[in-house]
């Protein structure tokens, strides 16, 4: 069984503006299913649903003024695919170990989302720019292109 | 086969083409007017995607991609994809020699398709940092 994709879509940009925008993490929790597996778990992140918490609260620590809009939102029903683009400043460290450069960031990711039959979040992967954000903080040179 | 379907299918074909570097099938899977977007950095032209898997195969000769899950709704499809290959023949723009390290790459593609279920717009972001760890380089910040 699946759930209509006009509704997931809506979800999902409510998700993204809750979470990032409105910084509303209990939304964020109430959104993840309690069995939610993350598949692309950064280093030193557990891959459940405390770890992807853990992970939205450092992001929105490392920049007090993020912002996130949604670009594009894709369903089928059974999962969710949605371009993100997010600015902001590196006030509180965006890299572990570095500390905050102070400069802005503008940077997009891709991401992927397995929904439950309850409209909760079940599992992610996803790919955000961290070496474009890496490049426009000057923390390595920038990549040549293949 | 639904448009949909349809539309999996072409994403699908198009990477058996760039595995084989048969570049004459791009005709029937990429339309005339093409944009394709790698967020943080430029615009890439079907030129640019043949030229982009030449250069992965001079660096990885054993390349493949596999295309691990799909799905689709209207003119969209979503796809996740992993490359695996050696690093044999070097990456010199990123500045890395040929090291014999094994790359698994994970990253993921939205493309946008015509009527005729030809690709006009893709968006992809891979785990260049995941990458560049892999093949020994510096992958966390200076």
């Amino acid at each position: 069984m699946s759930r209509a994709p006009d509704e997931l879509k809506e979800a999902c940009r409510r998700f993204v503006d809750e979470t990032f925008n409105k910084r509303n993490l209990d939304y964020a929790e109430s959104s993840l299913n309690v069995n939610f597996v993350e598949d692309s778990p950064p280093a030193g992140f557990p891959r459940d649903k405390s770890g992807a918490i853990a992970r939205l609260k450092r992001f929105l620590e490392a920049s007090d003024d993020l912002r996130a809009e949604t670009l594009d939102v894709v369903s089928d029903g059974r999962h969710i695919g949605v371009r993100v683009r997010y600015t902001g400043t590196d006030t509180g460290g965006l890299f572990p170990g570095v500390p905050a450069t102070g400069r802005s960031f503008d940077i997009e990711g891709i991401h992927i989302v397995a929904v439950n039959q309850d409209g909760s979040l079940l599992e992610h992967y996803g790919i955000v720019d961290m070496r474009d954000a890496m490049e426009q903080l000057d923390l390595v040179p920038s990549a040549g292109q293949p | 086969m639904d448009a949909v379907e349809r539309n999996i299918a072409v994403v699908r074909r198009l990477e058996d083409a760039f595995n084989d570097r048969r570049y004459s099938d791009l005709d029937q899977l990429v339309a005339n007017v093409f944009e394709g977007h790698n967020p943080g950095s430029s615009e890439v032209s079907v030129e640019g995607l043949v030229s982009n898997n030449e250069s992965w195969h001079a660096a990885m000769p054993d390349k493949r991609t596999e295309v691990v899950s799909t799905f689709g709704d209207g003119d969209r499809v979503v796809a996740r994809i992993q490359d695996r290959g050696t690093n044999t023949g070097g990456l010199p723009w990123f500045g890395i020699p040929a090291n014999g390290r094994k790359m698994d790459m994970g990253w993921v593609q939205i493309t946008r398709h015509g009527q005729d279920g030809r690709i006009i717009e893709m968006w992809a972001l891979a785990d260049v940092p995941g990458l560049l760890s892999q093949l020994g380089a510096v992958a966390r910040p200076r």
